[in-house]
């Protein structure tokens, strides 16, 4: 069994505006995963909720927190109930819907998030397990749905197959291991000319790994879900 | 990583440290950060759990924006300082002080979550409860967030923390056995008292329901902190006594986690059973989410 809950600061902490953790910082942490693929501000942002969610976003600030999230605050920013104002002073376009379906994960914490500006759009499906740590289940990017069911840190890169010398995923665990760094697993999503690598990360990467992965020829993008 | 309780004790005992040392090697391995970055930011965590006890004893207290709770950790203190309490006043300060970060909680005040934000109480409950009494020194105080974190990490991946996963159980049952073990290295017992203390803790708040009126963080929520704190006292003490749990603590956790798994839905934080279906609990949400709301019995909960 793959261990969830990896640091002493997943168990204390995080310090955060209450009142809970799973349905208010973990809700918050769902809505930062969002917006760090989606990677510019949405200007349309629907949250479907399901189950827990559903029954009590309204009571634990899931709404502010989620959204909060998306608009780049931190668990412990005072702004934080605030941010449905904010949203609205920004003309973003917020709908929250409770859903009667069963979690499409089957966690009672789930929420679907698609975030949407001109023609971009982006959706994630994460559940949110306690202590404000999150999954992300399912992702949308560019039209292409991956299952993804892993734990934050999350590197998602961009690789154009039509490049020569692309990374195969032995390469890519050789690299890390040349920074001593071990990887708890690696999928690879193709489609067409492109092909999406997710990483799923023990820790955050430094930053020297970071720079060292923007300079490959062939990855196009590097999104860092942490 | 720590896969059981057992683990953790034998290599505290092979190495000859405290678990709450375990914890911090095991953190500088898998960061790759130093000592002194990980002490200070438990430091930071620390430091906010004070404030938010601090903070809810200040004045007329706290109150959330519902009106459901606020201003009880006041009321309780200024009952204990006339020294005619019943169940003693070291107790009653644990208690108070769990009250109060739970009162700052529901008024959308800044806590730290050990392990959640519902359970954040019980153990600052306890740790300012005792630092008095023992004459702990903040760095004692870090150490005890330490060792809870070894138990409750354990909790939380061989079984859940959330009241969602596993009703209040997991959060103010695994927060109560966090800070049992926490208290009992700290009082100077052995990591096989800790391991006891926690067991038995988790033991006596195994099937507790998580059912908040109105799907609001505030009742039960902010009592069962109180309970949570009183309960980890005394399994403390009961450990450093020598008692014993009998079932141990690894096995009491996976009786948890099935617990959990077979508490049906409307027991786990959805607001539809328990205290929240009550007359008096429809009421309530009915008047702070000013619509009509049925009560929805689907399941075992009639």
């Amino acid at each position: 069994m793959a261990d969830t809950f990896r640091s002493v600061f997943d168990i204390i902490g995080p310090i955060m505006v209450g009142p809970s953790s799973s349905h208010t910082a973990g809700a918050l942490t769902l809505g930062k995963a969002a917006s760090q693929l989606f990677q510019m501000q949405a200007k349309k942002v629907t949250i479907q909720y399901y189950e827990s969610f559903a029954e009590t976003h309204l009571g634990h600030g899931t709404d502010f927190a989620i959204l909060g999230g998306i608009l780049g605050l931190s668990t412990e920013d005072p702004m934080l109930p605030h941010s449905l104002k904010m949203a609205k002073s920004q003309n973003i376009e917020v709908n929250f819907i409770e859903e009667t379906d069963p979690s499409p994960v089957n966690h009672p914490n789930t929420a679907t998030m698609t975030l949407e500006r001109n023609d971009r759009r982006i959706i994630a499906t994460g559940c949110s397990i306690g202590g404000g740590s999150i999954q992300l289940n399912v992702v949308e990017l560019d039209n292409y749905q991956m299952t993804i069911d892993g734990y934050l840190p999350l590197y998602f890169i961009k690789q154009n197959n039509l490049h020569r010398n692309i990374y195969t995923m032995t390469d890519w665990y050789a690299f890390f291991e040349k920074h001593s760094y071990q990887l708890s697993d690696i999928r690879i999503f193709q489609e067409n000319e492109v092909e999406w690598v997710v990483l799923y990360m023990e820790t955050p990467p430094s930053e020297k790994m970071i720079s060292e992965i923007n300079e490959l020829a062939f990855v196009e993008e590097a999104i860092l879900i942490s | 990583m720590y896969q059981s309780i057992e683990q953790l004790v034998t290599d505290a005992i092979q190495k000859n440290v405290p678990i709450s040392e375990l914890m911090v090697c095991q953190e500088m391995e898998k960061s790759h950060r130093t000592r002194e970055d990980i002490w200070e930011q438990m430091r930071k965590n620390y430091l906010v759990m004070k404030d938010a006890v601090e903070k809810g004893l200040t004045g007329d207290g706290v109150f959330s924006p519902t009106g459901l709770t606020g201003g009880e950790a006041v009321k309780l203190q200024n009952y204990r300082k006339k020294g005619k309490t019943l169940s003693g006043n070291d107790l009653l300060l644990a208690v108070e002080n769990a009250i109060a970060t739970n009162e700052v909680n529901a008024s959308l005040g800044i806590i730290c979550a050990t392990p959640t934000a519902g359970s954040s109480g019980t153990l600052p409950g306890v740790m300012f409860g005792i630092k008095d009494k023992l004459s702990l020194s903040e760095d004692q105080m870090v150490q005890m967030l330490f060792c809870a974190s070894g138990f409750g990490m354990v909790i939380a991946n061989q079984a859940m923390i959330s009241g969602a996963a596993g009703g209040c159980q997991a959060e103010v049952g695994s927060a109560s056995g966090m800070a049992a073990a926490a208290a009992v290295e700290i009082a100077g017992g052995t990591p096989e008292q800790a391991s006891e203390a926690m067991a038995m803790a988790i033991s006596n708040l195994l099937g507790l329901v998580c059912d908040p009126v109105a799907g609001l963080v505030e009742i039960p929520c902010v009592k069962r902190n109180a309970i949570g704190a009183a309960n980890a006292l005394l399994s403390a003490d009961m450990a450093l006594a020598g008692l014993t749990n009998k079932i141990p603590a690894d096995d009491v956790i996976d009786a948890m986690r099935r617990v959990g798994k077979s508490l049906p839905p409307s027991l786990r934080e959805t607001g539809l059973g328990g205290l929240a279906a009550t007359r008096e609990g429809v009421k309530l949400k009915m008047q702070i989410f000013g619509t009509e709301v049925e009560i929805k019995r689907n399941h075992e909960d009639s």
